[in-house]
C-alpha cells in the first residue's frame, strides 16, 4: 500500500514526440498533505515506537521479577536481535525500517529496565572497566598518531 | 482547532505512556541493602552486598509497581498507533470527501445562479412576448388604417358561432332591452365572481356581444352598495345611467380626459390623506370607461389613467372599469409595455356573442369568459351569463323609457301604456288581423325589416298604427327605435339613430 501507483498517463508526453513532462503532470501527482495528517503519521510513529520500548520494558521487568527466567533471557534476546539485526541488513523497504526500530526499542528498553543493574555492575567493576578503557585510549591514540604522521609523510 | 476527538484521545494516551514509562523506569525494582563496610555506609541490591558488610536497613523496590506502569504504558502506546494508523488512512478519504463536498457547493452554487439566469431570462421573455403583442396590435391598426377602417371599431376577435359576417356592423349595440326580450334564465355552473371586489376590471368583447349590459349592470349593482360612480362615455345617451356622473356625452374626449387626469389626482389625494391620518375612510369611488378603444389616440391621459388603475387605486377605496372592444394594448390607451401589468392586475370579463342570422348581426350569447388577475389567458373560466340579469342583482340599469318622456306630460301625445292595451292583438286605430300578425312577428322578432325601412310593403297609416302600438309596449327606447328605424345607438349608424330618436319625438308628440 506504500507503493505509488503507476498511471501510464504521466508518460503520454512521449508518445506525442515531446521529450520533456508536462509541469501539470508533475505537480498533478504531487501529494499535498494536510496538517492532521502529518498529526496522525507523527503519532503513530511514536506510538508504534512506544509499543515496542513497552514491550521491552515489560519483558525486562518480568524477567527480573522472575529470576529463573533469566537464563532464557540471557540466551533469546541476544539471538533475538541478532536474527532480527540480520533480517534488517537483508530486507528493505518498510520492513527494515521496521526492524531497525524494533531493535532500537527494545535495546532502549533493555537499558532502561535494567538501570540500577547497569549501574550497580559498573560501580563494582569501575577499576577493571576505568582501566580498560585507559588501555584503549592509550591503544587508539597511539595507532590515530602513527597513522596520522604517516599519512602526513607521505603528502 | 481540533478536527477530530480522537485527536485528544491519542494525545492523553500518548502522554500517559511517556508518564508511564518514564516512572516505571525511574523506580528502583529490586530491594536495596543499606549496610556498613568499615567506615562507609552503602546500599545495594542483595547479590552485591559483600559478605563482610554490616547490616544496616531493607529499602523495599517496586517491581510489580514497574512491571504494571510498563504494561499500562505499553498498551496505551498500542491504543495510540492503531487509532493513529486507522485515522491517518482515514483522513485522505475525509480530504476527498470534503473536496466533493465543496465541489457539490460550487456546483449547487452554480446551479442557483443558472436558475437565476434562466428566471431572468424567462421574464425577459414574457416583456418580450408582451412588446411583440404590442406590436400585433400596431400592426393591427396600421392594417385597419390601410383599408379605411376605424381601428377603434374593429373587432376584436371572433369568438363562438360569430363569423366574419356577423361584425358588418361593428358599431352596432345590445340594449337590454334585448336581454329583457327573453326569458330569465337560471345559469349553472361557474358564476361570475363579484366583479366591485376587484378594483381593475376589463369588459371587452364584440360589437353586439353584450358589454353595455353587462356594465349597467354592475353600475346598478355598485350604485347600490355605495359607490360614487362615474362614466366616461362618449356616445351617451340623454337620461344614460341614471345615478352616475356622466362625462364626454356627444364625443367630447377633452371632457373624458380630464376627467381621467382627475381621476389620477384623486387617487394621489386620497394616498396623501392615508400618509397622513391614521385610519380614513372613503367613498368607494368607480371610474367607468366605455369605449376605451376609442380613447387611445383621443385622450393623452389614457395610456397613465391604465397604468394607474392597475397598480395605485386598491388601498385608496377607487375602482376602475374599462370597457373595449380588445384586450390588446394598442386598443387600450395606446398602453404598451403594459402587458404584463394588465395580466397580473386587472379581472377580464370577455363577453362573448354569437351571429345572428335574423338580425344578421351579432348578439349575445350570454357568456363570459373570465380572466382572474394572474392567471392565464388560457386557463379563463367560462361563466353563464342570466339573460335578465344577475340574480340578487336588480337591473337597475337606468334606461330612459317611453313612458317617462311622455306619460303625464301635458300637450305631447297620450301613448296608451301595456296596462292600458293589455292585448297586443286588440289595438286601438286601425285594428285588423294583419297590423295584429305584424305586432306579433315584430316582438318575436321573426320580422326582419324595421317597420320605417323602405323595404316595408305597409302603408304609411299601418305604420304610423303599428309604431303607437310597439310604443305602447314600453320596450325600452333603443329598442323601440330599433323595431321602428332598423338602427342602434353608437357606431356608424349612431347619426341615423339621433335621427330616428328626434323622429321618435315627433312621433310621440303626434307630429
Amino acid at each position: 500500500m506504500y507503493l505509488p501507483e503507476f498511471d501510464s498517463s504521466e508518460f503520454d508526453y512521449l508518445s506525442a514526440g515531446n521529450s520533456q513532462p508536462q509541469q501539470r503532470q508533475s505537480q498533478a501527482k504531487t501529494p499535498e498533505i494536510t496538517n492532521i495528517e502529518r498529526f496522525w503519521n507523527l503519532t503513530g510513529n511514536w506510538g508504534e515506537f512506544g509499543s515496542y520500548f513497552g514491550a521491552g520494558l515489560s519483558a525486562s521487568f518480568i524477567v527480573r521479577a522472575i529470576p529463573t527466567l533469566i537464563p532464557a533471557a540471557v540466551i533469546l534476546i541476544p539471538a533475538s536481535a541478532l536474527g532480527l539485526g540480520l533480517y534488517a541488513l537483508s530486507t528493505d523497504g518498510p520492513s527494515k525500517v521496521r526492524s531497525q526500530l524494533i531493535l532500537i526499542a527494545v535495546a532502549t528498553a533493555l537499558l532502561a529496565a535494567n538501570w540500577d543493574a547497569w549501574q550497580a555492575w559498573i560501580v563494582t567493576n569501575s577499576q577493571l572497566l576505568i582501566l580498560s578503557f585507559a588501555l584503549l585510549v592509550i591503544t587508539l591514540g597511539f595507532v590515530g598518531t602513527q597513522v596520522w604522521s604517516k599519512l602526513n609523510v607521505s603528502q | 482547532m481540533l478536527a477530530n476527538k480522537n485527536q485528544v484521545i491519542v494525545s492523553g494516551l500518548l502522554a500517559l505512556g511517556v508518564a508511564g514509562f518514564a516512572v516505571a523506569t525511574a523506580l528502583q525494582f529490586n530491594d536495596r541493602i543499606e549496610y556498613r563496610i568499615g567506615n562507609r555506609i552503602e546500599s545495594n541490591p542483595a547479590w552485591l552486598v559483600p559478605p563482610k558488610a554490616e547490616f544496616k536497613s531493607v529499602e523495599r523496590g517496586y517491581g510489580g509497581l514497574k512491571i504494571l506502569l510498563a504494561l499500562l504504558g505499553t498498551g496505551g502506546m498500542v491504543t495510540v498507533m492503531l487509532i493513529a494508523r486507522n485515522e491517518a488512512e482515514q483522513e485522505p478519504i475525509r480530504q476527498k470527501i470534503k473536496g466533493y463536498q465543496n465541489q457539490a457547493y460550487e456546483f449547487s452554487h452554480a446551479a442557483e445562479s443558472a436558475y437565476q439566469m434562466a428566471k431572468t431570462q424567462m421574464e425577459y421573455k414574457k416583456l418580450l412576448e408582451a412588446d411583440e403583442v404590442a406590436f400585433e396590435g400596431e400592426i393591427e391598426t396600421a392594417y385597419c388604417e390601410s383599408l379605411g377602417i376605424d381601428p377603434s371599431q374593429q373587432q376584436a376577435a371572433l369568438t363562438g358561432t360569430a363569423t366574419l359576417d356577423s361584425a358588418t356592423n361593428p358599431g352596432d349595440k345590445v340594449t337590454d332591452a334585448t336581454s329583457l326580450a327573453i326569458e330569465p334564465d337560471r345559469t349553472q355552473g361557474p358564476k361570475m365572481p363579484n366583479l366591485s371586489k376587484y378594483p381593475s376590471l376589463l369588459i371587452y368583447g364584440i360589437p353586439g356581444a353584450g358589454k353595455s349590459t353587462l356594465t349597467e349592470q354592475e353600475v346598478a349593482k355598485r350604485l347600490k352598495e355605495g359607490h360614487l360612480v362615474i362614466v366616461c362615455d362618449p356616445h351617451a345617451a340623454y337620461g344614460a345611467w341614471e345615478g352616475c356622473e356622466v362625462i364626454g356625452a356627444g364625443m367630447d374626449y377633452e371632457a373624458i380626459d380630464a376627467k381621467l387626469a382627475w381621476f389620477q389626482k384623486k387617487i394621489k389625494w386620497r394616498y396623501e390623506v392615508i400618509s397622513r391620518q391614521p385610519d380614513p375612510t372613503f367613498q368607494p369611488l368607480t371610474l367607468v370607461v366605455e369605449e376605451f378603444t376609442n380613447l387611445s389616440k383621443r385622450c393623452n391621459n389614457s395610456g397613465s389613467h391604465f397604468q394607474t388603475v392597475n397598480s395605485d387605486i386598491r388601498k385608496a377605496e377607487c375602482y376602475s372599469v374599462i370597457v373595449s372592444h380588445t384586450r390588446n394594448l394598442a386598443g387600450l390607451g395606446d398602453a404598451k409595455g403594459m402587458g404584463a401589468l394588465r395580466d397580473e392586475s386587472m379581472l377580464e370579463v370577455e363577453v362573448l356573442g354569437e351571429y345572428n342570422e335574423q338580425t344578421e348581426r351579432a348578439t349575445p350569447r350570454f357568456e363570459a369568459l373570465v380572466k382572474m388577475p394572474g392567471q392565464s389567458l388560457t386557463d379563463r373560466t367560462l361563466v353563464k351569463l342570466a339573460k335578465n340579469s344577475s340574480p340578487g342583482v336588480e337591473n337597475l340599469a337606468p334606461k330612459p323609457m317611453l313612458s317617462d318622456l311622455t306619460l303625464g306630460t301635458p300637450g305631447t301625445l297620450k301613448i296608451p301604456s301595456k296596462q292600458e292595451a293589455p292585448n297586443a292583438g286588440t289595438p286601438y286605430g286601425i285594428r285588423g288581423e294583419h297590423i295584429s300578425g305584424m305586432l306579433a312577428d315584430i316582438l318575436a322578432g321573426t320580422l326582419e325589416t324595421a317597420v320605417f325601412s323602405l323595404d316595408s310593403d305597409l302603408e304609411q297609416d299601418e305604420k304610423l298604427e303599428l309604431a303607437k302600438l310597439i310604443i305602447a309596449e314600453e320596450l325600452g327606447l333603443e329598442k323601440t327605435i330599433w323595431l321602428l328605424w332598423g338602427v342602434r345607438r353608437g357606431g356608424r349608424n349612431h347619426t341615423l339613430y339621433t335621427e330616428a330618436r328626434a323622429m321618435l319625438d315627433r312621433l310621440i308628440k303626434g307630429e
